[in-house]
């Protein structure tokens, strides 16, 4: 699929269609991943110069071969190995860039344009800032300890506090050594 | 509220021969749609938009009515009227499943649903700040359809949240309701008793005469009414001050008895009523905080397997989850006949999540 197929399909189906919207996914998605499938295909063979070849080159390909990787068909215990670590790799590599990324979004507080609203909703809209979703991003990302029920409560109550206690908490997160850690692998 | 069951006997296979192939499982939605979200409130929304010309609301207000909205994300649902009811049908081959959907909209047929074995049931409303489904007749009418029920069978709060939560006193006067405020003669509620929203100002609580509770006479009077008692009457009640709204200000906040067995409504609440769904959907405002312990927990409703299955709205949200959540059911791309709910579920909960994301909004289903 080209750019410029890509496009007309998407100007093609109705916005609202979900089982179009579900086909272009699929469609999109098996052509981005083509390169990356093969390139596993050929770097998961018996050992060999050209296998090697091709396992630095989906070493190279980053988040893109995640996924590949971690959809081929189960190998040897070696190249099993092989496959989770450079999956691994790939997304620990992907966290650093979130997080260099979000660093600079802990101090933006700007406030977010509330989206239209529904006038029956009985509650009030409250206001959220840059910081506070990029805070909230960086927690998900790193409190991998927390439940997802936990994280929920968390973010919710979080969101109920006053600005100051909203930025000590922001300024807490982002002094802590998990996001420093992050930051260092992306310099590493 | 038996609705209508079509079921092939038998179908060919798309190449033509003389396959016979199983017949689709029939799946049943009950599509609650509780007060101020009846579809007539938001045809006349609609109608207002399209006259105002406002495109967007235009647009909005058909994507949750159902089943316009619905139909647009499907192409292929069949929608029909039935005893004054909307329902429609959908029939995935991929999934070998034939949906039938209802929509219902009042307590009692919600309550029915509940307590109809195998089945999904949606919710999708007014959370009532954490009180439960609420259910009232189309015009956002003043009145206890906003509280316990005008008619407690078929109109008002089902009841499934903690036994305390903390109102604005605008909402119980703009709403005209009698609610059950807390006598301070009886002590403070439990922190565990009380609602999440509630349980921050638990250090602040003070004992309030009606008469403290609004600048205003007049609305000192209509609160009295409402909470049964005269306007200069000496009773107290357990009160704090909050900022709901930039509308309002700081505003007194009432601690109401609300809770989910035992209540006022009985047997039409959480403690009345077995749940024999399969699955319960509560798409109102932050119901997982609200409503998710009360259920899971208190009333001891766990899941198991792919049996007893809940989701809820994790923050504030709009009713167009709802439409979303159906379309990435009704399309998962496996065959699904008579197998498990839960990687279809799963699959619902991702895409949907994707979707709102996508869309800008806020919350997400859990």
């Amino acid at each position: 699929m080209t750019p410029d197929e890509l496009r007309s399909a998407l100007e093609a189906a109705a916005p609202q269609d979900a089982v179009a919207a579900a086909t272009l996914a699929a469609r999109t998605r098996a052509a981005a991943q083509a390169l990356p499938a093969r390139a596993v295909e050929l770097a998961a063979g018996a050992p060999s110069a050209r296998a090697a070849q091709a396992r630095v080159l989906v070493g190279r390909l980053d988040e893109l071969a995640a996924s590949a990787l971690l959809d081929a068909a189960p190998a040897d215990a070696s190249t099993e190995v092989w496959m989770v670590a450079t999956a691994a790799a790939a997304i620990v590599g992907l966290r650093s860039r979130i997080a260099r990324r979000v660093q600079p979004m802990l101090a933006d507080r700007r406030v977010l344009p509330p989206g239209p609203a529904d006038p029956r909703v009985e509650e009030p809209v409250r206001p959220r800032r840059v910081c506070d979703e990029a805070y909230l991003t960086l927690r998900e990302l790193l409190n991998t300890a927390e439940t997802r029920n936990a994280f929920v409560m968390d973010r919710w109550a979080f969101l109920r506090l006053p600005e100051p206690e909203r930025d000590a908490e922001i300024a807490r997160v982002a002094a802590g050594q998990p996001f420093a850690r992050l930051l260092e692998d992306a310099e590493a | 509220m038996t609705g209508p069951a079509v079921v092939a006997a038998s179908r060919r296979t798309g190449e033509g021969d003389n396959t016979i192939v199983s017949p689709p499982e029939v799946r049943r939605i009950v599509v609650a749609q509780g007060i101020q979200f009846t579809r007539q409130d938001t045809l006349g929304l609609l109608a207002e938009a399209v006259a105002n010309g406002a495109e967007y609301d235009a647009w909005y207000y058909r994507a949750i009515l159902f089943p316009e909205g619905l139909a647009d994300r499907l192409p292929g649902l069949f929608s029909y009227e039935m005893d004054g009811r909307s329902h429609a049908l959908y029939l995935n081959l991929t999934q070998n499943v034939l949906y039938q959907i209802d929509c219902v909209e009042d307590k009692a047929s919600f309550r029915e649903a509940l307590l109809t074995e195998g089945i999904m049931v949606i919710y999708n409303g007014h959370a009532r700040f954490g009180r439960g489904p609420c259910f009232g007749p189309p015009g956002n009418l003043p009145g206890d359809d906003w509280e316990n029920g005008a008619d407690t069978e078929h109109g008002g709060i089902f009841r499934m949240g903690y036994p305390f939560v903390g109102i604005p006193v605008h909402e119980i006067i703009g709403h005209r309701y009698h609610p059950a405020p807390l006598p301070a003669t009886e002590p403070r509620p439990p922190s565990a008793d009380c609602d999440p929203e509630l349980r921050p100002h638990l250090g602040e609580l003070r004992a309030r005469r009606v008469s403290d509770m609004h600048r205003d006479p007049m609305l000192v009077e209509v609160l009295a009414e409402q909470l049964g008692v005269s306007a200069d009457s000496e009773d107290r009640f357990w009160t704090f001050l909050a900022v709901e709204d930039a509308e309002h200000g700081l505003e007194t906040h009432v601690v109401l008895r609300a809770g989910w067995r035992d209540t006022p409504t009985a047997p039409a609440d959480l403690g009345g009523t077995d749940l024999a769904c399969r699955m319960f959907c509560h798409f109102g405002c932050s119901t997982f905080q609200h409503n998710y312990h009360i259920l899971r927990n208190r009333k001891g409703w766990t899941r198991d397997g792919d049996q007893r299955m809940a989701y809820w709205q994790d923050d504030l949200a709009k009713p167009i989850g709802t439409n979303i959540w159906l379309s990435h059911l009704m399309t998962y791309p496996h065959r699904h006949d008579w197998e498990s709910w839960t990687d279809w579920a799963a699959y619902a909960v991702r895409e949907t999540n994707r979707e709102l994301r996508a869309g800008g909004n806020h919350w997400q289903i859990i």
